[in-house]
């Protein structure tokens, strides 16, 4: 049974542009036995490469959907805590180690320096770790066992993008009222409209508001922005 | 055989009676903890069969721990041969070696283990091996490819300079064991100054200097060796003497009564680790950086073993960064971090033999730095080559005298692309490999290329090196702004935001009554600032900025208008900046101004933030 482990810091050399580009397709066990430690109890891979497995072979590569499928179906499959998953080594452990090809087969190497990111840091931008991403937006917007509004806000990757960049992901209600207002904007509009929210949260306790007051609060922004810029910058909603 | 045969016997003097005061490649290049590691590491690395690993410990020993291990070396027939070479001329460090031991009861030694490399294959005396050219020959050297690190053969002989008792222990386990034998193979070996014995009444037998521990063996001559120890015997001595090793092929180097000859102040523990980490890293980060080789260097401290390795708070992490974006030039080369990849001619006269000279490239990879008076490579060029060795960190800090800091690599030869490194790559690895001295820490004319190569390999290094120079000079030099701030090695900068000043330095400015309101069209701001040093001109910027909720800049604000209330300042509002250059009377500018107008778009306002950043203004700059 393949169980979850952790990568040492040091194991950073181990992301290499022949890894990322699918030239090197995984380390051998043997080259990566000196970067890896058990983790504090024992779990299953099985579920998790099932998921990785279904998703190659149900996706294209570079898909963009395969966020939106494979964000919830990770989340299932790895049962952990919030505080073991703030623990960086397991989901270098799962991208270096176990399953590159994933992220190769979500993200084409088009450049290194975010191959790389995809590979080893954290955070939920979109140049981040791909299993770190995933699992932590599901975490962060999924309703008990309802992933909707993870389905929601990662079928927009755009929105996704301008959401996940910033600090005012970590508060659901702020997630779902961006998804609830801005999915159907103009792109140029989406984007400026999250920008004033967070300008305007920097004068307002934003763990304060909840979801209705928010999305009062966007839609005055979005009118705002539709009367100052719709005419010239709206093209269409964001994809 | 029995176990009691095994002890320590030396050579003795040849049929000419000739005497030696001591090893002469010790006098060859200068033997501190750097060179020392960089030998012991660098010899590894040159035989590693995957990705070597090495590792460092020091062990003090006393009391019954001390007794145990004297009792295991067979120090009683070691003792005679210490106490006769002391009273030598060449024999003072030992001299003082034995009354440290007697006095204090106790000494050091170093365990230095590596693993997945060949070991020391060969017979004990037939043929060329790694065996022989560690354990046995004096100046020769068994490193055949053209990428290795060593070349002379005179590298071991810190290990024997580094042993207070000239000492040295070796347990290896082979790649290849010779017929009819199994590993692990121990021996040792002491090179001291020729010494005579007591022997029969009124005579003294006289020795060389040279002598190994091992089982004593009968030659057909009847003269008597010691010889390697094997298999189960070797391995069960090895734990006696610490030199216990995983089953992994490599060796394990016990070092006896470890010490620095260079520094003869502090030799504790304590004191020798962190300098045997640093120049590990200092001198090995490439060799840890490149795929096809991966070196890991282990250092003990306290019974925990450690990984030696490079974080960004270190010096040397600038160097890394150069190597990892070496094929990733940054777009612009402006700010700290920022990098710039230079690829150099080089041409080589043809090797001796043949006819064709060699036009190749090497990699100058340049990366912008911050000021940091405490840094000590900055302004310095590590060149190295295959073996991922730095052989130097060439100091170019002084070409211009206005220069932007920075670190810079010249990656060289097989370094280059180590998987595939190309015909020129191979050529330029051959040529510096023979360019290198002894100590293998600069690239000049040697004998060896004079062996080597055709005339004109003097000629091709100082090119190499003046076109480093300048493209360094190309870069790097500084071109300042019209009339204001001078070059960067001139001026004090500041930036601070309205909590205050920068935490890292004083700021030379002071900053009072920074407010700031929003009228329902524009924000109005005002301030005060005043120079810390009178009579000083000096140059300031203001911006404003609305933040997020992360306080982050989210949005510029510009700036429409300036009062400076009738100092002497020039004031200009250049793309929504305010750009004051205040002469050295202005000690106290109060300002006041407002952006223009705002909150058109959404009406929402974010929290404002007034960024000053400024200069002063040395005299010879305006």
């Amino acid at each position: 049974m393949t169980l979850l482990q952790r990568l040492h810091p040091e194991a950073k050399r181990l992301v290499t542009p022949e890894l990322a580009s699918g030239e090197l397709s995984r380390w051998s066990e043997q080259q990566t036995r000196s970067f890896v430690d058990p983790w504090i109890r024992p779990l299953s891979l099985e579920p998790a490469e099932r998921v990785v497995k279904g998703v190659i072979e149900r996706f294209e590569p570079f898909d963009t959907a395969i966020d939106a499928a494979a964000a919830p179906e990770l989340h299932r499959s790895l049962p952990l805590s919030r505080a073991e998953a703030a623990e960086m080594s397991i989901w270098r452990f799962l991208a270096v180690v176990r399953y590159p090809e994933l992220v190769r087969h979500r993200w084409e190497n088009r450049s290194w320096a975010s191959m790389r990111a995809r590979f080893w840091a954290s955070g939920v931008r979109p140049d981040s770790n791909l299993f770190f991403r995933l699992w932590w937006i599901s975490e962060l917007t999924r309703d008990g066992r309802d992933y909707s509004l993870t389905e929601q806000v990662l079928r927009k990757q755009q929105l996704a993008t301008n959401i996940f960049v910033r600090a005012l992901s970590a508060y659901r209600p702020a997630v779902a009222a961006c998804v609830a207002v801005l999915s159907e904007v103009p792109a140029a509009i989406m984007e400026r409209s999250i920008r004033d929210l967070n300008k305007a949260l920097s004068t307002i306790v934003l763990e304060g508001c909840s979801e209705k007051e928010l999305i009062k609060l966007l839609e005055r922004i979005v009118g705002f922005n539709t009367i100052a810029i719709g005419g010239k910058a709206a093209t269409g909603p964001s994809e | 055989m029995t176990r009691a045969t095994v002890g320590w016997l030396f050579d003795g003097l040849p049929p000419s009676g000739a005497r030696r005061g001591g090893d002469p490649s010790e006098y060859v290049f200068r033997h501190d903890i750097e060179s020392f590691v960089r030998e012991v590491v660098q010899n590894a690395n040159d035989q590693a069969l995957g990705w070597p690993m090495v590792r460092f410990e020091l062990i003090e020993l006393a009391g019954e721990s001390l007794n145990r291990f004297l009792e295991a070396v067979c120090w009683q027939s070691l003792l005679p041969h210490l106490l006769a070479a002391a009273e030598t001329r060449g024999g003072r460090s030992v001299k003082q070696a034995l009354r440290d031991l007697e006095q204090r009861q106790r000494f050091m030694v170093l365990k230095v283990e590596d693993r997945n490399t060949i070991g020391l294959t060969g017979e004990e005396t037939e043929g060329e091996s790694h065996f022989r050219a560690l354990c046995k020959d004096t100046l020769y050297s068994h490193k055949i490819a053209a990428t290795a690190g060593g070349s002379y053969g005179l590298g071991k002989s810190v290990l024997w300079s580094f042993s207070a008792f000239s000492t040295v222990l070796f347990n290896s386990i082979l790649s290849q064991d010779p017929e009819g034998r199994c590993s692990p193979r121990l021996i040792g070996r002491a090179e001291l100054p020729s010494h005579g014995l007591p022997a029969k009444v009124g005579r003294v037998r006289w020795f060389t200097g040279s002598g190994w521990f091992g089982r004593a063996t009968k030659l057909r001559d009847g003269a008597e060796r010691a010889e390697s120890i094997w298999e189960k015997e070797a391995s069960e001595r090895a734990k006696s003497l610490l030199l216990d090793r995983p089953d992994r092929s490599g060796t394990t180097i016990l070092i006896l009564g470890f010490r620095d000859p260079a520094d003869e102040a502090d030799d504790s523990v304590a004191s020798l680790t962190p300098r045997i980490r640093e120049a590990a890293l200092k001198y090995f980060w490439p060799s840890m950086l490149m795929d096809t080789r991966r070196l890991k260097l282990f250092l003990v401290c306290d019974g925990k073993e450690n990984s030696l390795s490079i974080d960004p708070a270190d010096h040397l992490f600038a160097f890394t960064e150069c190597y990892r974006n070496r094929r990733r030039p940054s777009d612009s080369f402006e700010k700290p971090g920022d990098i710039a990849v230079k690829t150099i001619p080089i041409e080589l006269p043809a090797a001796i033999g043949q006819q064709r000279s060699i036009s190749g490239e090497v990699d100058l990879v340049v990366r912008l730095a911050e000021h940091g008076p405490a840094d000590p490579y900055l302004g310095r060029v590590a060149l190295f080559r295959g073996p991922g060795m730095v052989v130097r960190y060439w100091d170019r800090s002084g070409l211009t005298a206005a220069m932007q800091p920075f670190h810079a690599i010249l990656i060289c030869g097989q370094a280059r692309n180590p998987r595939l490194p190309s015909e020129s790559d191979l050529a330029i690895e051959r040529f510096l490999r023979a360019a290198e001295p002894p100590g293998h820490d600069d690239w000049i004319s040697t004998p060896a290329l004079k062996q080597e190569f055709r005339r004109g390999y003097a000629k091709s290094i100082e090119r190499l090196k003046d076109q480093v120079s300048e493209q360094l000079r190309k870069l790097l030099s500084t071109r300042p702004r019209v009339g204001t701030e001078g070059p960067d090695k001139l001026k004090k900068r500041f930036p601070i935001g309205i909590r205050g000043g920068s935490e890292k330095e004083p700021s030379p400015f002071f900053f009072s009554r920074l407010e700031a309101r929003f009228d329902g069209e524009r924000w109005r701001f005002q301030g005060e600032i005043r120079p810390a040093s009178l009579n000083i001109p000096w140059h300031a910027e203001l911006r404003l900025q609305e933040l997020g909720e992360d306080d982050k800049p989210v949005e510029s604000v510009p700036i429409e208008s300036l009062d400076t209330n009738g100092a002497p300042v020039i004031c200009q509002i250049k793309e929504g900046c305010a750009h004051i250059t205040a002469s050295r009377n202005a000690s106290r500018l109060r300002f006041s101004g407002s952006s223009a107008a705002w909150g058109n778009t959404s009406g929402i306002l974010g929290e404002l933030e007034i960024t000053v950043a400024g200069w002063l203004i040395e005299e010879s700059a305006t």
